[in-house]
């Protein structure tokens, strides 16, 4: 089955605006966040529609936000889910040639891989993003925004995949073909993947399990930098 | 779609079933079971049709008779179930849910079906982990809410090999459809005669709606369409021996939930233990070592 990407467009931002406004009832942290369930979408949304699924979640992250969470912060979200969805699309077809599916057990460790790795990005981009741009240091976010990007991606993004993706309605996933205009040559862009996810586990330890804050260790900041020049690497 | 893929879809839909008890309880203490019945499928069914809206086209006759025949048995079980939770301790209105794993198997001999030893074990053993989550403990059972509970217990059961002999026949995502728009009628029959103020009575509040929309969505258009998806490719012993692991994943949402939303509970060391015998159980349900062990013994 093949949908075209306008359609694609408007089917994942109806699913992200939907599922983003009923669950703000479920605020974890007043302003910022809630039990998101719709983090189940960017995964798939990236892996079947590619930069147009990104897009959706992005912008429909901004208008979910306006039922109730909206603030200078959003824009930082929308970065957030964007790369969300759009990460996977990206990283799935540096480690693999075969179309995204999970029929056999080593795609769906890459699948729960990539989730990971996605996780540690969004709620890396968040913390910091708000420590930076505001000011604002809470550890509880990056755990929280973590949790429930792994959760219902791997719990709920896993399962949606999977259906659409089965022989019954076999859906067309989009791949990333063109050219990496930095790294040419694959083993190459590999390295820089194991390096960023090396950063992000570092950054994990740092924040969600010795609980530091930039303050009271720098060096979370210079990974940060590392972290951001392998992610413009791999992206561009 | 390969036999794991099949086990991520079925424990999906455990784990919505088990998350949706949370949201039943943030519903108001006097909103009718009807209302429930009516608001929930009615919604899943809408938001069906208008994703799926092209596919209404292949409706066949047989469709809307087998998806009838489902949504009878699936409304007696929802309603009985609710009505058996309200007048049962949790653990015990639990418990009688969860011996569907027996029930099942039993009503499949009547289709000449035997289960296997393996499956027989797997029973035996989540049976036993039941037991020791509840610590042994269970009294209270001589009253008209376990007479609820066993009849949603059959229902379930009934519903789980009719749904798996339909969806090898129909088109599974038709047939849900179906189901949920004469489950929808159903429900507001009875809510119509309970209270004919039906969508009038009820005082909407932001929490309302959000709690009924998640239940319609989760609990009811993605459950049911992924089951519907899930036993066209399995079988009915398979599907109940997954949902009997919902023990085990509610201990998992008790643990990672905020206490504001129903977790964050302690955890006593029986409901660990009870949940890695159940897991046990449904692994030793799922392998086929018996088969092997015979035929080596033959050997």
């Amino acid at each position: 089955m093949q949908i075209g990407k306008g359609k694609q467009f408007l089917i994942t931002l109806a699913a992200f605006l939907i599922l983003g406004i009923s669950f703000k009832v479920m605020v974890l942290v007043e302003g910022l966040t809630e039990v998101r369930p719709v983090n189940a979408i960017p995964p798939v949304a990236g892996l079947i529609c590619g930069p147009v699924g990104a897009a959706a979640c992005g912008i429909g992250n901004l208008l979910a936000d306006m039922a109730g969470t909206f603030s200078a912060s959003s824009a930082i979200g929308v970065i957030g889910n964007f790369l969300a969805a759009y990460l996977p699309y990206r990283l799935w077809s540096l480690f693999s040639d075969e179309e995204p599916n999970l029929h056999s057990g080593r795609n769906i460790a890459k699948y729960c891989m990539i989730s990971a790795i996605c996780a540690m990005t969004v709620s890396w981009i968040l913390t910091f993003g708000l420590y930076i741009l505001q000011g604002v240091w809470m550890e509880q976010i990056y755990v929280y925004v973590f949790f429930n990007n792994v959760g219902f991606s791997v719990g709920l993004g896993m399962p949606l995949f999977i259906i659409l993706t089965s022989d019954s309605i076999r859906i067309k996933c989009c791949r990333f073909t063109e050219k990496n205009y930095i790294l040419e040559q694959p083993v190459l862009r590999q390295a820089v993947c194991v390096g960023y996810a090396g950063f992000m586990l570092l950054l994990f330890a740092g924040v969600a399990i010795w609980r530091f804050s930039p303050a009271e260790a720098p060096w979370l900041l210079s990974v940060s930098a590392a972290a951001a020049a392998c992610l413009i690497v791999m992206l561009v | 779609m390969t036999k794991t893929e099949n086990n991520i879809l079925l424990i999906s839909i455990t784990l919505c079933w088990a998350s949706s008890y949370i949201f039943i309880k943030n519903l108001p203490q006097d909103f009718s079971s009807y209302a429930y019945l009516t608001l929930t499928c009615g919604i899943a069914a809408l938001l069906m049709a208008l994703i799926f809206g092209k596919q209404l086209r292949k409706l066949r006759k047989s469709t809307w008779i087998k998806g009838g025949i489902l949504s009878v048995i699936l409304s007696v079980n929802l309603l009985t179930e609710k009505k058996g939770i309200s007048l049962l301790a949790p653990s015990n209105a639990s418990f009688l849910a969860a011996l569907t794993i027996i029930i099942v198997p039993l009503f499949m001999l009547f289709f000449k079906q035997k289960p296997s030893k393996n499956f027989m074990l797997g029973a035996c053993i989540i049976v036993l982990g039941l037991c020791i989550s509840t610590g042994f403990t269970i009294s209270g059972f001589y009253s008209t809410g376990s007479f609820y509970m066993l009849a949603s217990c059959i229902g379930s059961a009934v519903y789980t090999i009719a749904v798996d002999r339909y969806v090898k026949e129909e088109e599974p995502l038709l047939i849900c459809i179906v189901q949920m728009i004469f489950s929808t009628i159903i429900g507001f029959f009875f809510w119509y005669m309970e209270n004919p103020k039906t969508f009038t009575g009820i005082v909407y509040t932001r929490e309302l709606l959000s709690n009924i929309f998640i239940l319609a969505f989760f609990a009811k258009a993605y459950a049911y369409i992924v089951l519907m998806f899930s036993q066209k490719y399995t079988d009915a012993v398979s599907v109940t021996v997954i949902a009997a692991t919902e023990p085990v994943i509610t201990l998992g949402l008790s643990v990672l939930l905020p206490a504001s939303y129903g977790g964050g509970q302690g955890v006593s060391s029986s409901s660990v233990v009870g949940a890695v015998v159940i897991a046990i159980g449904a692994v030793a349900a799922g392998l086929h070592f018996p088969k092997k062990c015979e035929k080596k013994s033959k050997g």
